[in-house]
């Protein structure tokens, strides 16, 4: 078998096992579309109800929903496996560890998709998003939700292992996650709206550069989480 | 003994501090006596000539960090006092980077109107320097002394990351803020504007080199008296 099989091989491992464990844990997944949920009435309120249907705020509601989302999973993204002794198992082997960070990095994606889909179907009856703007939202909605996923699920899966060793994790990881992943919301949040037929973008405004934003995160960190692997998992 | 040789070697840069200060003293002299006022800004872009050197030296010492970092995970023998100039690199990037963030909304009040505005420019340069608080906060809340120097250089790695971002953001994004100075052909600099922009550039650059040294040494003997603390607690 050759070096890239046995990565290739460990990485599905880790997948796996992460998919395994949120089958039979289905509350964790369940709390997290809950707290979406909660996020989702919130908002109206927050922002007036009225306001809430101008196309700007709604997109960027649903975009703000999917933030905390994101910030909430990616907290736990290792709290199973460091609970129940796994991840020292799979430390202990000779797997690359940068095959562990991919794994559970896939996972993220696949997890908060699993939230989004439903989440999206809220978003549209709550906000009385228009059938125009869900049919031009169409095309583009699973690359953006997949580019937003793999962005943040790699910022956060780093940032879970840098701070997995202090002590005021909970205060530090939304302390470094929301300004580092703070383009990629922007850069969703500009690519939606942009897509949205009822709003009129100002001059200059460029698709390319926002597109160019959602792929360039995911790569540049995914290549650091590969270079600094071997620091990130540190017994 | 170490200790000592830090001394000794932190007074051969201090003599820096001399030709920083009298170079910095004929940079604002020039700016603020030599040249007249703008046709437009009146006395208000004055402020310019400390604005921009205050934020390349952010740019400078946050992009050293990184460098630092990476020279430190590459050459292990070198890990500590790797850590050390990482450390104090991330200390003179926040100060500057706060001082650019100053500055700029200063200028910005009479010019734009308002002390901040959303614009790229202004908005990743925030990012960049709450990027730098967290570094701090990590490392406080990090009271392993090996997790808190991989933690901190992974984070001065990811720090680096926002640099190109916060540089190229008014070529990328439509933005209020003037473009690159003095990279495009016909810039809107002239080119009297230009050498005392450049002249202040020098001496804030040789006075940040001095500050560094300085803290790097505070920084090093800091780490040094909690350990021995901490030796003496176990005792």
């Amino acid at each position: 078998m050759s070096i890239a099989q046995i990565w290739q091989k460990n990485c599905w491992l880790v997948f796996e096992y992460s998919v395994r464990t949120l089958l039979l844990r289905k509350a964790s997944w369940a709390g997290t579309l809950a707290f979406a949920a909660c996020l989702a009435i919130l908002f109206p309120f927050a922002f007036g109800t009225e306001l809430i249907q101008k196309a700007e705020i709604r997109h960027g509601a649903f975009w703000a929903i999917n933030e905390f989302v994101v910030a909430l999973s990616v907290a736990r993204l290792f709290s199973v496996e460091s609970e129940g002794g796994m991840l020292e198992y799979f430390l202990s082997t000779q797997a690359h560890r940068s095959a562990l960070l991919f794994g559970k990095i896939f996972y993220i994606v696949l997890y908060l998709l699993s939230v989004q889909v439903p989440l999206l179907l809220m978003w549209v009856v709550f906000y009385n998003v228009p059938g125009s703007v869900v049919v031009s939202l169409g095309t583009r909605i699973v690359p953006l939700l997949l580019l937003f996923n793999l962005g943040t699920g790699t910022i956060g899966a780093l940032l879970a292992c840098v701070t997995a060793r202090s002590t005021a994790r909970d205060i530090l990881m939304p302390l470094l996650f929301y300004p580092l992943q703070m383009s990629v919301l922007l850069a969703a949040v500009s690519l939606a709206t942009l897509s949205d037929p009822n709003v009129v973008m100002l001059a200059g405004t460029s698709e390319q550069s926002w597109w160019t934003v959602m792929l360039g995160v995911p790569v540049v960190f995914l290549a650091l989480g590969v270079l600094l692997s071997d620091v990130l998992f540190q017994e | 003994m170490s200790l000592v040789h830090r001394d000794k070697s932190f007074s051969l840069w201090s003599k820096l501090l001399l030709p920083a200060v009298i170079v910095q003293l004929i940079g604002w002299y020039l700016g603020l006596f030599w040249i007249g006022a703008d046709k437009d800004q009146g006395d208000v872009f004055r402020i310019m000539f400390v604005h921009v050197p205050v934020a390349w030296c952010a740019f400078l010492w946050i992009l050293c960090a990184a460098v630092f970092a990476i020279l430190g995970f590459m050459k292990k023998s070198l890990f500590e006092k790797m850590d050390h100039s990482a450390h104090a690199a991330i200390d003179l990037g926040t100060v500057f980077a706060a001082l650019a963030l100053a500055t700029g909304s200063i200028w910005g009040r009479p010019t734009w109107g308002v002390w901040w505005d959303w614009d790229p420019r202004l908005t990743t340069t925030l990012v960049m320097f709450l990027i730098c608080c967290a570094y701090h906060v990590l490392r406080s809340f990090t009271p392993d002394v090996q997790a808190r120097r991989n933690a901190g250089q992974i984070v001065a790695i990811l720090a680096a990351v926002n640099v190109p971002v916060v540089y190229f953001s008014v070529n990328i994004w439509r933005s209020l803020h003037q473009p690159q100075t003095f990279v495009r052909k016909g810039s809107s600099a002239s080119s009297d504007i230009a050498t005392i922009l450049l002249v202040n550039t020098v001496a804030m650059v040789i006075l940040s080199v001095v500050l560094f040294k300085l803290r790097r040494t505070v920084v090093a003997t800091e780490e040094a008296l909690d350990a021995a603390r901490e030796g003496k607690q176990q005792i």
